[in-house]
């Protein structure tokens, strides 16, 4: 009854709780739990593969070296969780400057990668501390 | 005679039916497909769809819009939702409209079947239905992408088509419009690294039990702010567990009205269905104490 589903709630809330004390002790670095650059390289070369047959998305990347793109994207991921590589490119909002990325398109390449952290075996939680990191990245590549 | 679910049925098997005609989830197989997707928001964004027709939970609404379009797309949505307590069961079927995450336009028909009380108190009636007919617009924020939680703001129509049960126990209206302001935020990775869902919704209401009991009676007429909060986990991209609680006028000296609680399970198979799952407490409802049950939702994005 009532205190049945009550007592759910209190113990989502004290899980909330002690889930984030848990994460400030013992948690294995993200750039680890990806697999270190290796890692992190072959999302970001399933994400390619991903992007190249994603109609919304395909035409933007129509002339760009895709070498040098996966460098720098694998780069600023590895940045970005704490790795041990400096990205030498420009910033999120320089990077995408003057390109008038839709809420569509960065949807689409969160779709993507979702997919292709799926295709490379990432467990749900890493996936999910990745995302965290990446999706403040909205505000400087969508243009409003 | 149609037998009394024999609707939700047919409801839900059309629902199938053209699932089976639409694709629009990003798996392998639709990027390998030359079509563009067209909806583009990411798995259980659009949430299930409400008893009143609104973007939510079971109960509770959300900030969020229905479907799964983007901000350049758009997107409809159609539901069936059953609820049985025993002595009431509840049929809802309807359907939203939405336009680049931006506006939501629904429209619902419940109605609730209440043998119990019939037999009772030998009414002349058995059921009860009322139409809601709503719009829901985001006015700020995004669910996931901005620090700031998406806020919605949403008026709900609402008309009792069977008023007469209603107005002899004390309600004083057939019809209602419910002001909604919510606020919903999903935090990546935020209980033990999995997407929390954390929902509020202030309700600015004087119907009595969703407005299948009319509006205002006689102990109160006017509109109060009534809160209900809902929050819940994905455990992986599919599946959804969490709680509502839902906060209740209580307007009838005849008939009083609990607070609703649920406890529910999503699942989002693809962009194309869910399914929701849920144990509900309603509470005492117009007499009968204790009115616990099973609700069960089917919905389907285009």
């Amino acid at each position: 009854m009532n205190l049945r589903i009550r007592k759910i709630f209190v113990g989502i809330v004290l899980c909330v709780c002690f889930s984030a004390c848990a994460n400030l002790s013992k948690q294995h670095s993200l750039y680890d739990a990806l697999g270190q650059y290796e890692g992190i390289n072959k999302i970001t070369h399933q994400l390619i593969l991903n992007i190249a047959k994603d109609e919304r998305v395909k035409h933007r990347y129509k002339g760009v070296n895709m070498s040098k793109f996966k460098k720098g994207m694998s780069d600023y991921v590895c940045a970005v969780v704490e790795g041990p590589c400096t990205y030498g490119g420009d910033d999120m909002k320089l990077v995408h400057a003057g390109y008038n990325y839709t809420n569509t398109e960065f949807n689409a390449i969160v779709d993507d990668l979702i997919l292709a952290m799926e295709q490379c075996g990432i467990p749900v939680p890493t996936q999910n501390r990745l995302l965290a990191k990446l999706a403040p990245t909205y505000k400087d590549v969508v243009y409003h | 005679m149609l037998r009394k679910n024999t609707l939700v049925i047919l409801v839900m098997a059309l629902v199938f039916a053209l699932q089976a005609t639409v694709a629009a989830a990003v798996t392998e197989t639709d990027l390998a497909n030359d079509s563009k997707i067209k909806r583009s928001r990411l798995l259980a964004t659009g949430g299930a769809t409400s008893i009143e027709g609104a973007a939510g939970g079971g109960i509770v609404p959300m900030a969020v819009i229905a479907g799964y379009g983007a901000q350049e797309e758009q997107s409809a949505v159609a539901f069936a939702s059953h609820v049985d307590t025993g002595d009431y069961q509840l049929d809802v079927i309807g359907g939203s409209w939405s336009w680049r995450n931006r506006l939501e336009l629904s429209i619902a028909q419940q109605k609730l079947s209440h043998d119990s009380l019939t037999a009772a108190l030998s009414l002349p009636t058995d059921s009860i239905s009322q139409r809601i007919i709503a719009a829901k617009v985001r006015v700020a924020g995004d669910l996931i992408y901005t620090p700031m939680p998406q806020i919605s703001i949403a008026v709900q129509h609402k008309k009792n088509l069977d008023f007469l049960v209603p107005s002899a126990v004390g309600a004083k209206n057939d019809s209602g419009t419910d002001l909604n302001i919510t606020a919903t935020k999903l935090i990546l990775g935020g209980f033990l690294n999995r997407n929390l869902l954390l929902n509020a919704n202030m309700r600015y209401t004087n119907a009595n039990q969703t407005g299948l009991v009319g509006f205002g009676g006689d102990k109160n007429t006017r509109k109060e702010w009534l809160p209900e909060v809902s929050a819940g986990v994905l455990l992986n991209r599919h599946w959804l567990v969490g709680s509502e609680y839902r906060q209740k006028p209580n307007n009838l000296s005849f008939i009083k009205e609990d607070d609703w609680h649920t406890a529910f399970v999503g699942w989002f198979p693809n962009k194309r269905i869910a399914l929701v799952a849920a144990y509900v407490d309603l509470g005492e409802v117009a007499t009968f104490k204790n009115q616990t049950g099973w609700y069960l939702s089917l919905q389907g994005s285009f």
